[in-house]
Parts: C-alpha cells; structure tokens; sequence
C-alpha cells in the first residue's frame, strides 16, 4: 500500500469566462521514504496539484478524482475539521515564497512554536526547547536568539529554513515542497536540497518536490514526473527518464537545461 | 584607453541606514571599489548571490543612483557631473533592463504606450503613424505578434512581458544595455528563449550589455567578460573561458558547484560553502569571505587581498595558486 495514491485526478476553474481544466485525469503514486519530482513550466499544473492534496484551492476550484489516498484516509469525502487532525502531522508543505508566507506580524519562534503546540500538548518550556532543537536542526545559526526575529529581519534562506522547520515539527510522512528553492540564491539553494535530503534519509520522510528546473529535480529525486497542459507526459526512474527521455517535451526540456550547464 | 565604451573606476556607495530609533544611523557599504571597462559589442557579465552589490552597481551605471566615490567614463569621457541636459542625452544611450517584468511594465498603459513612451521623450519629431511602423517593426524583431500593441501588461505572459520590456530598451539603438537579472523571474525554458533573442539582438544593433545574474550557468553563453562580486566587492574577474575553466577564487567555485546539474542518480551532500553572506551591519576582518570559505586561514582573518593576476584571471585571494 502506498503512502499517497492519486487515480484520475482532474481540477476545474470555474472562471466568468467558462470553466478551464488546469489538471487533466492524473495518476500517481508516493511510497515511503521517497523522493518524487514533478517538473514542468508555469502553468502546466504541477503546483495545483498538489494545493489539490492539502486542498488548498480557492473556492472557484472544482476538484475530482476517482481515488485520492493518504495513510488510508479518504481525501475526497473527509470534512475540512476531520483532516486538521492530521495536517501539519503527517503531511506538511514548504511554499515557494519564504518570506510571504510567513507572518509578518510574529515572530518566528511563536509562529514555530504554534505549529508544534497544535499537535502535541506540552509544557511552554518543552514548547521552547522543542522549537530550538527544530531550528538547530535546519541549520539555523544561533537558535535561541532567531526565536525572537520577526520575519523582515532575516534573509529569505533563513526564512525558508523557518517554513522547512515549522513544515517538519512533527516529521510528516509526507512532505510536499512547491519550488521551495526557485526565490533562493544558487548558493542557498544548494544548502536547501542538502537540508532534504538529509530529512529523507534521517526521517524517512517523503517528499513530493515541484520545481520548473530540470537540474533540481534530477539531482535530488528518485522518480520524475514531467508535466504539461495538466497532463503527465512522462514519467519514469531519473537515471532512465534522463538517459533515454521518449517525449519531446521531456527532451526540449532537457535541451534547456543542458544548454545552460554547457 | 580609448576604444573603451564604459569604463568604471574605483566606484563605491554606502547607504546611511537607521535601524531604529534609538539606534544611532550606521553605514553600510553597497559597493567597495569596484572598476571594470566594457568594450564595444561586447558583453560583461556581473555575478554575485543577492546583497553583494549588483543591482546598487546597475543603478549607478543608469544614474538612477550617484555614487559615492570613483569615476565613470562614457566614451572616456566622465559622465557623473553633467547637468540635466546631459543626463537626458546619455538616457537614450545607456538603458536598463528590469529584473521584474511584472512590476516594470505600467499596468494602465497599452503595450503599444510603453513602447512610444522612450520615442516621445528623445526622438520628438517622429510623427504618430512613423511611431506605430517603428513599434510593430520592434515587436516583430522581439519576436512577437503585432497585435499584442494593443494589449495591457496583464494580457501577457512572464515571456512576452520580459520581450516587451527588452524592446522598450533597445528601441533608442542605445549603445549600451545594463540589464538587471532578465531572466530570473522567468521558467528554465522561457530563460533560453530570451538569451537566444538577446544574442540575436546583440549581433543586429551592435550594442554592448551588462549583464547581471546571480546564475553563473546562465552567463556562460551569453558573456565574453565576467565580473564575480562577493559583499559589494568585485573578487575576480577574466574572460568567460578563463572563469569557467580555471577560476581560481573559492567563491567563483563554489558558485559553479551550486548550480544544479543532471545526475544520473541521487545526489551527495556537496552544498559547497555553509552559511550565508555576513551581515553588512558588522563586516567581516580581512577577505570578506574568510567566514564562508574552506580554505580560509589566519592572514584571511586579518588582511584584506587585493584583486591581482593569476594565471587568465584577476583574483583577490591570498591563497588563489593553490586552491
């Protein structure tokens, strides 16, 4: 049994102009422990699908599916109530902006510490030290004094770091990263995958990784899928799907790619 | 030297900034010192993670910001004291490229407004229906349909945007373009296609770019001149063959490790440098980049290296023979 399964996954935007499909009758599936990429460019409908697991749409999105499985629970049919009993727990999400989507207005370490108190009852100095030992553990410097930084006072790394450890309190099983690199430096981005990686094999966890860059997915990942107008065009191993890509968006893809890093 | 386009010397800028009220105002330099010279038809590019200064160096470059020390020589000839009438006459020869097509376009004006904009304000004589042919001629040479004159910047994609926004700076044959990270709001694909247009616009209107990244790979094809910055500070620079094949500054390698490359198989942990950029409030002792680099040693702690030459490449690093 797989940790996720998605069979036949469509979403709808309802628009005043008519209805537009931005996710086309997808299939796929996660096991534990490992690290799935989905790529493709803007608009091909890889970040909403995976707003549509977190169900995170906006009220216009209509989504369908004949099966949408997570840890044996029901995506489709469970009341919005029933399901904050476990997001955040087991499945959790880093967004592509650090800096928006945190709140401006808190701290980060009470933002931090927020986020470990809703799943877990503990004493507020347990809650401290807890939040410390998140952030030492995604390499943020000085833990105990970033507590106490608002979000506009450090850099957009140190803000992704914060969303990785508020996204892995409680070490999901399932962690799904929405190009969580894309707004960092190449410098920072290359800690930020380490950091993942370093997750997945310390945890277990699993991690469905978005990201438009090709050289990302493909040095981080396991398994690829390729995107495009909202259908899965390809997908395969990495070593197989980058030896051998058979569709040619996958190969005009990887052109792009490979003519950069020439 | 002469035939040189634009030259700069010794340029620097510090911003006076008050953290708070009870703070007495600090000042942090932006930029330290930084001299390069571009030839005709050429193109330098400026690379450096964010806060190291290149988008302060673009702004002095367009003179949307004066800087604070140092000298800038158009035509050998120093272009930070002229007076309004000046100023004007060298907008239309050096123009900018912004980093962001979705905020550098104004959303109330027609694609085809934006274009006339720089036609109103330094060719006047143009009359409205010559101004309408230059514009589609300039859309059909980005490479998009005429149509889209009429269209407002929402309309348009991420691609068509950034294309506006290279015709509105090139439409002047200006002699140098400054553009300010073009590509890094765009998708991998759209990157290529815009640096392709780049080139070929290059070749036809035989104009000079600076060309600011923070991605060295993306430089590597359009570049002939490379300038890497670290902490407002320029540690090395050569010819793009030079950089990318023999650099010998631990920054320029460590920015080249970080780029993400196909691998067959799972990565290893190779994040080549830890931390990030020292805060500009408490600048570092000796080589700004003692505190990030693995080679760093005492005399890195205590004295600051000047750039100097070795083998293809000027480098400032105390240790740049053996790295």
């Amino acid at each position: 049994m797989s940790l996720l399964s998605i069979n036949n996954l469509t979403v709808d935007f309802m628009t005043h102009r008519g209805s537009v499909r931005a996710v086309d009758g997808i299939h796929f599936e996660i096991e534990k422990g490992e690290l799935l990429g989905i790529v493709g460019e803007s608009g091909s409908g890889k970040s909403v699908t995976a707003l549509a697991i977190l169900n995170l749409l906006p009220d216009n999105a209509r989504v369908e599916a004949k099966e949408m499985r997570f840890m044996e629970r029901d995506l489709l049919t469970q009341k919005t109530l029933e399901r904050s009993s476990w997001l955040g727990k087991d499945l959790s999400m880093i967004f592509q902006d650090p800096v928006g989507s945190l709140n401006p207005c808190f701290t980060i370490g009470s933002q931090l510490e927020e986020a470990i108190q809703i799943h877990r009852a503990l004493s507020p100095k347990a809650v401290r030290l807890e939040a410390i030992s998140l952030l030492q553990s995604v390499g943020l410097p000085e833990p105990h004094l970033q507590l106490k930084a608002y979000p506009h006072q450090l850099s957009g790394g140190m803000n992704q770091r914060v969303m990785i450890a508020i996204a892995i309190a409680h070490h999901p099983s399932l962690l799904i990263a929405d190009e969580p690199t894309t707004a960092l430096d190449v410098t920072i981005q290359a800690q930020i995958l380490d950091l993942l990686l370093q997750l997945n094999r310390r945890y277990h966890m699993s991690i469905l990784l978005v990201s438009h860059d090709f050289g990302v997915i493909s040095e981080t990942c396991d398994r690829i899928l390729v995107m495009r107008h909202g259908k899965i065009v390809e997908q395969g191993e990495t070593a197989t799907l980058l030896k051998s890509p058979e569709h040619p968006y996958t190969q005009m893809l990887l052109s792009c790619c490979e003519r950069r890093g020439k | 030297m002469s035939d040189c386009l634009l030259e700069a010397q010794n340029l620097s800028k510090h911003y006076v900034v008050k953290q708070s009220a009870w703070k007495r105002p600090q000042t942090i330099l932006a930029l330290r010192c930084a001299s390069f010279a571009l030839y005709p038809e050429q193109t330098l590019a400026i690379v450096g993670e964010s806060g190291s200064g290149k988008t302060t160096l673009a702004k002095i470059l367009v003179k949307m910001e004066p800087p604070s020390g140092g000298a800038l020589r158009f035509h050998g000839q120093s272009i930070l004291n002229g007076d309004h009438k000046e100023r004007y006459a060298l907008s239309s020869k050096i123009r900018l490229i912004f980093q962001n097509p979705y905020s550098s376009l104004n959303p109330r004006w027609r694609v085809f407004e934006t274009l006339s904009e720089p036609l109103l304000l330094h060719q006047k004589h143009l009359s409205k229906s010559k101004r309408q042919t230059l514009i589609e001629e300039w859309l059909k040479k980005v490479e998009l349909p005429v149509e889209l004159a009429r269209r407002y910047p929402h309309m348009l994609s991420g691609g068509q945007r950034q294309r506006i926004a290279i015709a509105r700076a090139l439409i002047l044959h200006p002699e140098v373009v400054v553009a300010d990270e073009p590509l890094s709001a765009l998708d991998v694909s759209v990157q290529d296609q815009i640096l392709k247009l780049l080139h070929t616009l290059k070749k036809e209107l035989h104009v000079s770019y600076i060309f600011i990244s923070h991605d060295l790979a993306v430089v590597r094809s359009i570049a002939d001149f490379v300038c890497v910055m670290y902490f407002g500070k320029i540690v090395e620079e050569g010819d793009v063959y030079s950089i990318f094949t023999n650099s010998k500054h631990p920054y320029t390698k460590a920015l080249l490790e970080s780029t993400p490359r196909f691998a067959m198989g799972k990565r290893m942990e190779r994040a080549p440098i830890k931390g990030e950029l020292p805060s500009p409030f408490a600048p570092p002792l000796g080589c700004p980049f003692h505190t990030r680099c693995p080679y760093a040693t005492q005399i890195c702690r205590v004295i600051e290296p000047e750039l100097r030459k070795v083998e293809g490449s000027m480098t400032a690093c105390h240790h740049a023979e053996w790295v």
